[in-house]
């Protein structure tokens, strides 16, 4: 039987729980497994990282190079550059000249220049010409040429603007017409 | 309070230990970890851009090293013969000057119009013209005299030659069949060289086809100008800053 002296009431073990103890286990995996999870991490995007920026620093020196090459021909870029866009404006112009070379045949071919008193000619194409003839019989070929200028698509629009038989015989008539130029 | 403390951490010592490397190795990830990722991600794109640029930069090189300055510049000198970069009044009197003179007819007025003296619509419809085209248009009148023929020569040549004439109307009036006179409104081109070369890592490409088929068009049109050397203004290049003025002829 214990004596009285030997009882000793002062627990010397604490009491865990079992979900505690559990817990316990639970979080020493979690902690070791984290660490693990970052040294592993840290050193394969430390890696990229360094991979990447030594890639980069070795671009960029390979393009201050080729920026110093191209910089050295900066006149040949120049004058190409010129080249190209005066090159579109010079076409666009000569594109957009006016061949007076059909318009004179043209006009041959509907009044002799002996006919004629005056030729205008305006931004729009539009030309009145002014004639005098001696006789209807001229005015009226004039008319049929107009009218053959145009089935052939040489002018557009013809116009009989003004017929006027003078005092001392001849007859004055305008017209005019659109040329295809 | 102390005792209790201390009697908590007994107890607990583990479970916090644990808990604080947990802790410490989140701290370590989104502090760490993360913004080096983010940092590896900028280094690729920047990486990308830069094997662009690198690309564009070869080709360009190359292109460059392929042409002959010498031959650029005759060639620009062809299209600036055609449309001038200023309104070079010079070129614009020699011009009409060698076309009456080769054709024969006598120039009785010769005269610069004010823009604002063209009627409102004329006006107008040039100033549309410009902008389209992308050139600067100088209007002039001139009244010539001769015979039909060389009435009809004149208008023929006039408009391919250079400098580049256009005829925009013109009044024939036939005082007796041998001479005819002649009130034509012309315009004349003219459009400032490019002030910058643009940045190094824009993309060029060599002449194309239609740009070679134009300049000898250019070429083939009589030239009744005397050329000269011409140097236009240097330019601010930025980064491109070359030795050299880049558009000087």
């Amino acid at each position: 039987m214990p004596s009285l002296r030997s009882l000793n009431l002062i627990q010397t073990k604490t009491n865990v729980s079992k979900e505690l103890e559990l817990l316990d286990t639970w979080i020493s995996r979690v902690s070791i497994g984290s660490l693990i999870l970052l040294m592993v991490s840290g050193v394969l995007v430390g890696s990229i990282f360094f991979f990447l920026r030594s890639r980069e620093a070795q671009l960029v020196g390979q393009k201050s190079s080729l920026v110093a090459d191209v910089s050295q021909e900066t006149t040949k870029e120049g004058l190409l550059l010129a080249i190209k866009r005066r090159s579109t404006i010079v076409d666009t112009l000569i594109g957009k000249q006016k061949s007076f070379q059909e318009f004179f045949a043209t006009l041959s071919r509907i009044a002799p220049a002996a006919n004629l008193n005056s030729v205008s000619f305006d931004e729009q194409n539009k030309t009145v010409i002014v004639i005098h003839t001696d006789t209807i019989g001229e005015v009226l070929t004039i008319v049929d040429v107009l009218v053959k200028e145009t089935t052939d698509q040489k002018i557009r629009n013809p116009e009989l603007i003004s017929l006027t038989f003078e005092r001392e015989g001849g007859i004055q008539a305008s017209f005019s017409f659109v040329g295809n130029l | 309070m102390l005792m209790q403390l201390k009697k908590l951490l007994k107890n607990y010592r583990k479970l916090i230990v644990g808990i604080g490397i947990i802790l410490v190795s989140l701290a370590g990830f989104f502090f760490g970890i993360v913004p080096l990722g983010l940092q590896s991600v900028d280094l690729q794109n920047s990486i990308v851009q830069l094997s662009s640029d690198i690309a564009v930069l070869q080709q360009k090189r190359a292109i460059l090293q392929s042409l002959d300055e010498e031959t650029l510049r005759g060639q620009l000198l062809t299209l600036t013969s055609v449309v001038p970069p200023d309104k070079s009044l010079f070129s614009l009197f020699q011009t009409v000057d060698g076309v009456t003179s080769e054709v024969g007819v006598s120039v009785v007025d010769f005269s610069l119009v004010k823009p604002g003296s063209l009627a409102t619509e004329s006006a107008a419809r040039m100033t549309a013209e410009e902008s389209s085209v992308g050139v600067n248009l100088l209007p002039l009148s001139l009244t010539i005299n001769g015979s039909y023929e060389q009435m009809a020569t004149f208008l023929t040549t006039a408009v391919n030659v250079r400098r580049l004439l256009r005829i925009r109307s013109f009044d024939l009036s036939f005082e007796n069949p041998d001479v005819i006179s002649g009130q034509l409104n012309m315009d004349a081109a003219y459009t400032p060289l490019p002030a910058r070369v643009g940045a190094v890592t824009d993309a060029i490409s060599l002449l194309g086809e239609k740009e070679e088929q134009t300049i000898s068009k250019a070429a083939a049109m009589p030239l009744m100008v005397r050329q000269s050397l011409t140097t236009v203004p240097s330019s601010d290049q930025g980064e491109t800053a070359g030795k050299d003025d880049p558009f000087s002829l």
